[in-house]
């Protein structure tokens, strides 16, 4: 009986780490699919309806929750008027929100270099710097995308085989 | 929002809390001293502004959206949140279309002059028994040089005559709010207050706006705020033939100057329906309101309280 349940134990914990980490992946694609959709957004608000940021991301609603978060704490500080710079207000709002918006060190980059497409001189250059950041996040999530299939081919036979080993030498 | 939070941070320090109090403009030029305009002719002076203040501002007044203004800072002024009238003086570049030129972008602005709103309530009531003809209202122009107060009055006779009184109802009004001064429409809704039976259409150029506003909305009065192009005077003389009264206001320095302008706009066919009102500025910050028939013969004179 104390077999088995150390079996199943095993086996179980082994599971539950595999699908810890597929679902760490799946929510930063899941971010950053979050983030092409406000670039896809933007550029339309930019191109179309000439809104301001401050109007914009203060209607816009993601599903994301601590992207939502981050997008609130931008809103607040441009709406406080304390800061001279919007690039700077992106940037440390970034750094504040770092932990929460997992997203991965390129992730992180494209993020860095967004603020460019929110807080440039004209539209023309928030349009050019929107569709690199789009593009860029667009390949970041393609690749991340290969990446996982990869990692899920070689992690998952490699997780199990563990797992049996374990049970055999512990069980 | 307080005007104050528009300032560049350094500045905010600086004022105390009843600087503003009673001032009209606040004017902000790269290398000289931040200048605040009152009433009553007297004039303050604070620190001094250098280029990355005036960045910083721009960047408070446009909501860090400064991309969002290059079609209003072709025109050369923009309005903010509360009606308040941002002018605006840089460098600026032409691009040719033919034999003409039209302004392509104003960069590296160096003044800025924030002319601050001024909802005063009351104000106009004086005005509101020579505005009436019987149950109509007559077509009234309010004239005065730049800066008097002409938007003020329209306003609270908009919002008066649409209130209406114990003698009157209240009038259904169409404002065509071209510089969203009259309004101060935020997405759309006023943020002054314009009486209960008031449709404004914003940032809408005059001649479509009145056009508009006669087909859809059966208004009673229009009223507009910057009379000047022929094209808005030929819209007014429209709106005349169709029995609906104009409420307006037009940059003059006299009467004879408005009679001269409503004549070339083709008004002077309903000069009998017409009142003119000029605005004077007295150097203790009130104002003298005088009342002309069409004809330009006044009818009444008299004062209001600074604002």
């Amino acid at each position: 009986m104390a077999r088995i349940f150390g079996t199943v134990l095993i086996l179980a914990g082994c599971a539950g780490f595999l699908y810890k980490w597929a679902e760490g992946e799946k929510a930063r694609q899941r971010m950053a699919g979050e983030w092409i959709r406000l670039f896809v957004r933007w550029g339309y608000a930019l191109e179309q309806e000439h809104v301001r940021l401050y109007d914009f991301l203060s209607f816009y609603e993601t599903a994301d929750a601590s992207m939502q978060a981050f997008l609130d704490e931008v809103c607040v500080c441009m709406r406080n008027h304390q800061n001279p710079s919007g690039q700077k207000i992106w940037q440390d709002c970034l750094q504040k929100h770092k932990r929460e918006l997992q997203i991965g060190q390129e992730g992180w980059e494209i993020l860095t270099s967004a603020a460019g497409a929110f807080y440039g001189e004209s539209s023309a250059e928030n349009l050019r710097c929107n569709e690199i950041c789009r593009k860029r996040m667009e390949k970041f999530l393609a690749e991340s995308r290969l990446e996982f299939l990869k990692k899920q081919r070689v992690y998952l036979p490699v997780g199990m085989l563990t797992g049996v080993v374990m049970i055999i030498l512990l069980v | 929002m307080e005007i104050t939070e528009y300032l560049p941070v350094d500045f905010r320090t600086q004022m105390e809390a009843e600087t503003l109090c009673g001032a009209e403009e606040i004017r902000l030029r790269v290398g000289q001293p931040l200048e605040i305009l009152y009433g009553d002719e007297k004039e303050k002076e604070i620190g001094l502004l250098t280029e990355a203040h005036m960045r910083e501002v721009l960047n408070y007044l446009s909501g860090y959206s400064v991309y969002a203004l290059e079609e209003e800072l072709r025109q050369g002024y923009f309005t903010l949140e509360g009606g308040h009238r941002i002018g605006v003086s840089g460098r600026a570049s032409y691009e040719k279309h033919g034999t003409s030129s039209c302004m392509k972008l104003l960069s590296c602005i160096s003044g800025l002059n924030i002319r601050l709103a001024h909802e005063k309530k009351g104000c106009a009531s004086v005005l509101i028994p020579w505005l009436y003809c019987g149950e109509n209202v007559y077509h009234t122009f309010f004239f005065a040089p730049p800066g008097v107060g002409k938007t003020t009055y329209l306003r609270d006779c908009i919002r008066l005559l649409s209130k209406g009184n114990h003698l009157r109802a209240g009038k259904k009004v169409g404002v065509v709010d071209e510089r969203s001064e009259i309004a101060a429409c935020y997405r759309g809704i006023p943020q002054n207050d314009l009486g209960p039976r008031t449709d404004v259409l914003d940032n809408c150029p005059k001649e479509h706006g009145i056009h508009m506003l006669l087909r859809s909305m059966s208004p009673q009065i229009i009223a507009v705020d910057e009379l000047g192009l022929p094209e808005d005077f030929a819209a007014v003389a429209d709106c005349a033939r169709c029995g609906v009264s104009i409420l307006g206001t037009i940059h003059a320095g006299s009467v004879l100057e408005v009679l001269h302008r409503l004549q070339m706009g083709g008004l002077d066919l309903i000069r009998s329906q017409m009142r003119l009102i000029g605005l004077q500025r007295e150097p203790d910050g009130r104002r003298i309101l005088t009342v002309y028939e069409g004809g330009g013969n006044p009818l009444w004179q008299g004062f209001s309280e600074p604002s």
